[in-house]
């Protein structure tokens, strides 16, 4: 996924949608600066609308989707969701919650169960920091309504004791992850497993969602990417056959055996270097 | 807003995947295998000039975007001169054919060689994973340090597309 900016048109109207009296200070377009805020519905059964500083945003959003991201100037936003047959803001199912965007900030709301199967809703800030090359970043979100869990990869835990509605953030070697979630304590999976791509230089936000009394816990993923760094460098050669310092006769240096011989003996040192630093490895 | 399923996602359609480079103007006819980091945080390259790397994190030169990468040593005392070692003197508009493992060509013309200090490579240049799609070339060359085995520069070279 590119770093996308939403459309001009679009945003202006979701900022519109906000409410009346943002309007007229919002900018046309987003700005640097702005918080980005996605919107994930993880409460089973239920298909709600969300409601924005007491505007529609989100009409007939189901479980088990995600909005987003949208950008807003920082700034608290009063949030409500309702049954999706509400007329207004009025008898919300969950809030009205306060989130409190700061700029540059980047966040996701769920809207989720307690451990104990009650609707709430959870404001998580997502790690958008610089993974060093070759890194991806998985992040757990335990946001169903269960007890405590583990996260499980490859059999062994690699997060414990997790509880609703914490999370836990890992950067680890990029790859695929087979995933599964289990009661703290145990290796039994009551989720999974399940392949989660852990993607080079994305933070990869894996969300335990559902009821476990229910029988419908489930996962569901998000992800930010631009998030890698460039490799050090590229060490290309250990020769020096085509050194533009090599020493006299360079063509003997490159086709003669006997110069390579001497070019040899120049280098030894380096490599009884890195067979060291092979062996240290 | 934009809406999606945050179910698990099936896997992707995968952009393929680069198997072999050749300049044939040059002689320039290596295989190619995607490699990551290696343990200092460099692009990790195959001993063997003779098989070039792809920095598989970054665009493939099937990409839409971005600088895709394919790297291979110069020389090595196991194995003598490399291929990549033509690279330096390639004129613009030298054609780069890659190859696919299901034998898909995509094309590029050289368009800049540069030798660069290696310190000064400009990484966020020559990994770029957005922009026009190109495919950057990268060996070594310039001065050797014979003391710690290794070249000062990089030799950089940028290719475009061919329709």
């Amino acid at each position: 996924m590119q770093k996308k900016k939403i459309p001009a048109a679009i945003a202006a109207g979701a900022l519109i949608a906000l409410g009346g009296s943002l309007a007229g200070a919002l900018p046309a377009s987003a700005a640097d600066g702005d918080a980005k805020l996605s919107v994930l519905h993880a409460v089973p059964g239920l298909t709600v609308d969300v409601y924005v500083n007491n505007a529609l945003t989100l009409d007939d959003f189901t479980p088990g989707s995600l909005a987003g991201p949208l950008d807003l100037p920082a700034g608290t936003y009063s949030v409500a969701i309702t049954a999706s047959d509400a007329a207004d803001a009025s008898s919300p199912a969950i809030g009205p919650v306060d989130l409190k965007l700061d700029a540059g900030g980047n966040y996701t709301a769920v809207a989720h169960l307690t451990a104990d199967g009650k609707p709430t809703a959870t404001l998580y800030t997502n790690d958008t920091s610089t993974l060093a090359a070759g890194q991806g970043r998985l992040t757990v979100r335990h946001d169903a309504a269960a007890p405590a869990v583990d996260v499980l990869a490859g059999g062994s835990a690699v997060v414990s004791n997790l509880s609703n509605p914490d999370e836990k953030v890992l950067n680890l070697p990029a790859g695929t992850v087979s995933a599964s979630v289990a009661a703290t304590g145990t290796t039994t999976p009551v989720i999974g497993p399940a392949d989660v791509n852990v993607a080079e230089g994305v933070n990869t936000i894996v969300y335990a969602w559902g009821s476990l009394a229910d029988g419908n816990l489930a996962l569901a993923v998000q992800t930010i990417d631009g998030l890698h760094s460039n490799p050090s460098g590229v060490p290309a050669g250990s020769a020096g056959l085509v050194a533009t310092n090599r020493p006299a006769d360079p063509t003997g240096l490159v086709i003669g055996g006997s110069a390579l011989l001497v070019l040899a003996a120049g280098t030894a040192v380096a490599l009884r270097r890195r067979a060291v630093a092979k062996a240290a490895r | 807003m934009p809406r999606v399923d945050a179910g698990l996602p099936a896997s992707a359609p995968a952009v393929p995947e680069p198997a072999r480079v050749e300049v044939p103007a040059l002689g320039v006819d290596v295989s190619v295998v995607p490699e990551g980091i290696d343990d200092a945080g460099a692009l990790a390259l195959p001993e063997d000039p003779g098989v070039a790397a792809w920095y598989e994190y970054g665009p493939s030169p099937f990409a839409d975007a971005g600088s895709s990468v394919i790297a291979a040593h110069v020389d090595s005392l196991q194995y003598g001169l490399g291929d990549f070692a033509a690279l330096a003197g390639a004129p613009a508009g030298t054609e780069v054919l890659v190859r696919s493992a299901d034998g898909t060509t995509a094309r590029f013309a050289v368009v800049s060689v540069e030798t660069t200090d290696k310190t000064g490579v400009p990484g966020a240049t020559v990994f770029d994973r957005t922009g026009a799609p190109r495919l950057t070339l990268i060996t070594c060359g310039g001065e050797f340090d014979y003391g710690a085995g290794h070249y000062l520069s990089n030799v950089i070279v940028t290719a475009a597309p061919v329709p």
